[in-house]
């Protein structure tokens, strides 16, 4: 009698019992995923936990967004009324602006006669950099109907701005598609979200500018990660390195750092303060502007020091 | 220093991540939290009532980054014996942290990532002296026997061409070899448990500027030959930037 009464309701507790197994499953199992693709010179990686589906999804996203940034900031490039070319052109002039002119996205015509784009290195005669200085300024190039207006001469390098930017946007569509842990790295950019594989931040090593090894490792998640350094491109002549973050000012490479390393929460900002911090000297005054940005800074002695927000880092050196 | 002021200061800055890495590493390791204004005239005497207390207190001195007493703390513990070496050398590695807001000066001893109480009535006398300085922001953080665990040398060298392993080689034998990655040729070197790009057709040449590599984790790449050379095994990291 007793169990014909309650039969209903063990009907139902079996009903979703059932349910439940059937659902767990047949869902499709989320596991972490690994792949390389070549882009911006470079090997990038990308690091997703997420079902077969989410993963190809992610691949799709960042080859789509990685290729259309190398099109439309790429040193040939000469379309200057897309959306997202002016966008990027406003935040430059905002960081111009912000760094006194520290970092400046028309240093192009000193990376062209320096040899850096030609990969022909020379040191050019200082009437020669004197002439190349005339066509560098941010200034020089306004917004009016809608794109951009570019003197003759001058050459916008969008190398220290474009790969943060293009991790943004991949970031970007990852969240909205619900990808909540993984990481991009581009080499000297890295953009990471989520815990990793054991629950914990991410352990991100930055490379020694000089030595083998790592200069420290970060402990972050959420966060963007941009290095940049006089190690990577260069030349030396009698003994003295020459590489290719130039002082807008001056015209010659920068001088003092060895790397600067900037966190924070975007990657085309990361991007632009490294640069913009390799060249000054004083690192503070630029990140009080940026509260949520800090600095890991090497100088030309190999000594290591922190400017602006401070985030888990151990050092190794 | 009182624990719940020491435990304050530790989350308000970066410090608790070294901490739990070392607890977590199973490596005997203690560290020397020393707030004060004067480290290079408190630190000899601190250490040298460690050693009395049986801590192993290493002869070599190393700073991660710079210090305003940095000469001052060298002159003051060569007299003690100690010499300055590279930091990852050293058996006692010194840092310093500015804090964001004064406190009063002390010293915390962390072993195994727990503090540790020191008996010692010379010790106890001494930290009632410095509590009567005034405040600081002058933190030291002194690593006795310290570890590195992100810097496990490798045994393997892993050769890849579009993200494929092609070979793998010891890095404990010499070899000298050109690979046709089908984009172009890279010549590398192993040498002394090392790894190193000599020569390849690229443009950029940033695969030769590469420093050598030989810890798990490091890597050099020639993307326009579709290469990567990377030292096997477990560095610990996730990722490597720069």
């Amino acid at each position: 009698m007793l169990l014909k009464k309650k039969a209903p309701l063990l009907f139902l507790i079996f009903l979703t019992l059932f349910n439940s197994i059937f659902y767990f499953a047949c869902r499709p199992a989320a596991r972490w995923h690994d792949l390389s693709l070549l882009f911006f010179d470079t090997i990038c990686d990308l690091k997703i936990y997420g079902t077969e589906e989410e993963f190809t999804f992610a691949v799709n996203t960042v080859r789509d967004i990685f290729t259309q940034t190398e099109n439309l900031f790429s040193p040939a490039a000469r379309d200057y009324s897309s959306e997202e070319v002016r966008q990027l052109f406003r935040l430059a002039r905002k960081i111009y602006l912000d760094s006194e002119g520290a970092f400046d996205l028309t240093v192009g015509i000193l990376t062209e006669i320096w040899g850096f784009r030609s990969k022909s290195y020379r040191v050019p005669q200082k009437e020669e950099i004197k002439g190349a200085l005339k066509f560098v300024g941010l200034e020089k190039i306004v917004e009016k109907d809608n794109q951009l207006v570019v003197p003759e001469g001058v050459i916008i390098d969008w190398g220290g701005l474009a790969k943060g930017w293009a991790l943004d946007q991949a970031f970007q569509a990852l969240q909205k598609e619900g990808i909540s842990r993984g990481f991009i790295n581009a080499g000297g950019d890295l953009i990471c979200f989520g815990k990793n594989p054991d629950n914990q931040a991410w352990k991100i090593g930055i490379k020694h500018p000089r030595e083998s090894g790592f200069l420290g490792v970060l402990e972050i998640s959420d966060l963007a990660v941009a290095t940049s350094g006089d190690y990577q491109r260069y030349f030396e002549i009698k003994g003295i390195r020459y590489h290719h973050i130039f002082d807008p000012r001056t015209g010659f490479p920068a001088r003092g750092k060895q790397s600067v390393t900037v966190i924070g929460p975007e990657a085309a900002i990361c991007d632009a303060l490294a640069t913009a911090l390799f060249v000054l000297n004083d690192a503070s005054k630029l990140l009080s502007l940026y509260p949520d940005y800090g600095a890991i800074i090497v100088d030309d002695q190999g000594s290591l020091s922190f400017a602006g927000k401070t985030f888990p880092f151990t050092p190794l050196k | 220093m009182d624990r719940r002021e020491f435990i304050k200061i530790v989350l308000t800055t970066s410090l608790i991540s070294p901490i739990i890495i070392n607890q977590k590493s199973g490596h005997p390791h203690s560290e020397l939290f020393l707030l004060s204004d004067e480290p290079h005239k408190d630190l000899p005497f601190l250490l040298a009532e460690l050693e009395r207390l049986n801590f192993s207190v290493g002869r070599k001195i190393g700073f991660t980054g710079p210090h305003p007493q940095q000469k001052e703390l060298a002159f003051s513990l060569k007299d003690r014996g100690m010499n300055l070496v590279p930091a990852r050398k050293a058996e006692v590695v010194i840092n310093f942290v500015f804090l964001a807001s004064p406190a009063r000066p002390s010293f915390t001893l962390i072993q195994d990532g727990r503090i540790r109480d020191l008996r010692s009535s010379r010790l106890f006398s001494f930290w009632k002296q410095m509590q009567a300085r005034p405040e600081t922001r002058s933190l030291s953080i002194v690593s006795l026997n310290p570890s590195f665990p992100y810097l496990q040398k490798g045994k393997n060298l892993a050769i890849r061409i579009d993200g494929k392993v092609v070979e793998r080689l010891p890095l404990a034998q010499s070899v000298h070899r050109t690979i046709d990655t089908g984009f172009g040729r890279v010549v590398f070197k192993v040498e002394h448990g090392q790894a190193w790009v000599e020569n390849s057709t690229c443009r950029n040449h940033i695969c030769q500027a590469s420093s050598p590599i030989k810890f798990a984790g490091e890597r050099i790449i020639c993307a326009p030959n579709h290469f990567l050379m990377e030292i096997e095994g477990r560095s610990g990291l996730d990722a490597v930037i720069g």
